[in-house]
Order: structure tokens, then sequence, then C-alpha cells
């Protein structure tokens, strides 16, 4: 369990980026994101719903993605996000700046064997 | 998907009215009818997965934001017409009171404030500008349910002490010498409830917090409104 919560606590920082690459594959509704990001992970990480709708509310509030109802005709209607081109912009900065970093964490944290 | 909507309706037992709250409830349950198809297609029994979709979502305090922006004017409005409202009522509750020194003055005082609160209301429904009514400001829902719990509670225990306050300055002796409390006719009667009644009106006051937060998510401002806070 303990190390579980610690690789959350470091993918906490980056959800809004892993949230807007699923979308930039195609519009989805809330419990479809968390399933494909548990797919993404190999089954390692499970996004949790009150995080997922934090998240969310976020991105909408900075207009990286936009929100509609589906049109379901059984069942309940689902509410469905789609990217914007702000996101997109968005996602591919968090991306280039998730590559600086983990190239920076990596000389930073790993043992260099000098020989 | 009873159960689930009976969860659902359970988180949100509090937020009322505004639109996106109101969404946000059909996202959540919708969300977790999709969770409860998905587990059950997977193998789980019915019941179980109803469970594991509960336990998922146990409160949405969070997401419910702290600061809320909302049209203050038109709020103060509804709230200063409620306001009058109550004070009416108690006003015309209290008339049979004026027989007795006290219930002149509360009496007195209670038409007093309707006067003033009407006055205050009529110049605020006047006032029909655009810049007036379309005027935000921030408000933390969640503080306001939190007053709304504090004013009850200060309220409950005021009552409590002008009750034990009136029996030990009426019926103190009695109880204490154990003699019979003695009521001299209708009249004494009355004086008696009306001390223990009066303090009752006191009950506007929690009232009109209790009405806050819902006022603040019915007057809350849409995100798309383009009313900059």
């Amino acid at each position: 369990m303990g190390e579980s919560n610690i690789s959350s606590d470091n993918i906490r920082g980056h959800l809004d980026a892993i949230i807007l690459r699923v979308l930039c594959e195609g519009d989805n509704y809330g419990y479809e994101i968390m399933k494909a990001i548990a797919k993404n992970s190999g089954g390692q990480y499970e996004l949790k719903e009150p995080s997922l709708y934090t998240s969310l509310k976020r991105l909408e509030k900075q207009k990286q993605i936009v929100s509609y109802w589906g049109d379901e005709t059984q069942g309940g209607r689902r509410k469905y996000y789609k990217v914007t081109s702000l996101g997109k912009e968005a996602y591919e900065a968090a991306l280039e700046s998730w590559k600086v970093a983990k190239a920076i964490i990596d000389q930073l944290i790993e043992r260099q064997d000098k020989s | 998907m009873d159960s689930l909507h009976k969860h659902v309706n359970q988180l949100f037992a509090k937020y009322k009215g505004s639109k996106q709250i109101q969404e946000l409830k059909r996202e959540i349950l919708s969300n977790l009818e999709a969770k409860v198809a998905d587990l059950t297609a997977g193998g789980m029994s019915y019941s179980d997965a109803v469970d594991v979709a509960r336990r998922s979502i146990t409160s949405i305090d969070d997401l419910i934001d702290d600061q809320s922006k909302v049209y203050v004017n038109q709020m103060t409005a509804e709230l200063v017409q409620r306001g009058l409202l109550y004070v009416l009522i108690a006003w015309i509750v209290t008339m049979p009171f004026r027989i007795f020194g006290s219930g002149i003055m509360l009496n007195g005082l209670l038409l007093l404030g309707s006067i003033v609160l009407g006055i205050v209301y009529v110049v605020l429904r006047l006032k029909k500008q655009d810049m007036h009514l379309g005027r935000t400001a921030a408000f933390d829902v969640q503080a306001a349910f939190r007053r709304r719990k504090l004013a009850w509670i200060i309220w409950a225990v005021f009552i409590i002490v002008t009750i034990l306050y009136n029996t030990a300055m009426l019926f103190g002796s009695n109880i204490w010498f154990q003699t019979q409390v003695k009521i001299a006719g209708p009249y004494h009667f009355a004086t008696l409830g009306t001390q223990y009644a009066l303090p009752f009106v006191s009950i506007l006051v929690p009232m009109l917090f209790h009405i806050v937060p819902g006022l603040m998510m019915k007057y809350e401002a849409g995100e798309d409104d383009g009313y900059e806070a």
C-alpha cells in the first residue's frame, strides 16, 4: 500500500496532463476516462473519482476542455468532455516540461557510478 | 439503480438550486451507473458493484467551489424581502401581546423594523440597471452553511437559557420551598405565558441565516455569464 501511495503522490501533479492525453485521443465521459487511465498505466494506477471531478472542473474553468451532454437513448445521459485547442497546447507544453523534468530528476536522483 | 440514486441524493442533500450543481449531480450519477454496469459485466454481483460504486465517492464538499460568484444585489434584495416577510408575520403574531409592557415594546419594534425593511426593499427593487443587477461578489457557501448551523445552536442555547431564567424567576421559590404554584387568574396566566413566549420571536434571526446558503446558490453566476469577478 505504501508504495502505491508514493506513486500516487508523484502522479497527482500531472493529473491534468494525464486526462488531457486521454481526451486528445477522443471525446470521453468520466468513467471511461478513469478506465482509460487505468488501462494506460497497465493497471498500476487507478484514478479516484474525487480527483477526476476536481481535475475536470479545473480544466473546464481554464477552457482547456469543454463539456456536452451525450444523447444516449437508454440509461442516464453522460457528460462528455472535448479537448479545446487551448487544451491541446497545454498538453504539448506539459509533455515538453515533463520530458525536461524527467531528464533532470533522473540525473539528480539516480546514483552515478563513476568508474 | 435505486440505491445509487439514493446515495447521490444524500451526497447532494445540502446543495440545491444552482444549475451547475444539478449538472454535477447528474454527471456523478451517470458515471457511477456506468461503473456498476461495467463491474457487473465483469462478473461482480450487482449489490457488490453498487457497494464499490458508493464507496468510490463519499463526499462532494470538495467539489463545490469555496468561493462562488453570486449576483450580490439580486441576492440582497431577496434576503431583504424574506426578512420583511418574517418581521411582518412576527409583528402580526405579537399583536395580542400588546396588553403587556414588554409586548408593546416588542410589537412596536417589529412594526418599526417592517417599515425600515420595506423602504430598503422598495429602494433595492427600483434599481433596475444591468450594472446594478449584474454586480457579482465572491461568497463562501460552505462558510454560510457553517454560520447557519452556528446560528441555530446559539439560538437553541438562548431559548434554553431564557426558559430556565424565567422558570427560576417566576417559580424558583415555589420549587425551593416546595409550595404550590398559584396562578391568580387568566390575566396572570397570560402574563406568564407571554414571558415564556416572547423570546421565541428571536427565531427570526436563525431563520434568516438558514436561507442564506440557498440564496447564494440560487443567485450563483454561471461560468460563462461574462461578468468578471
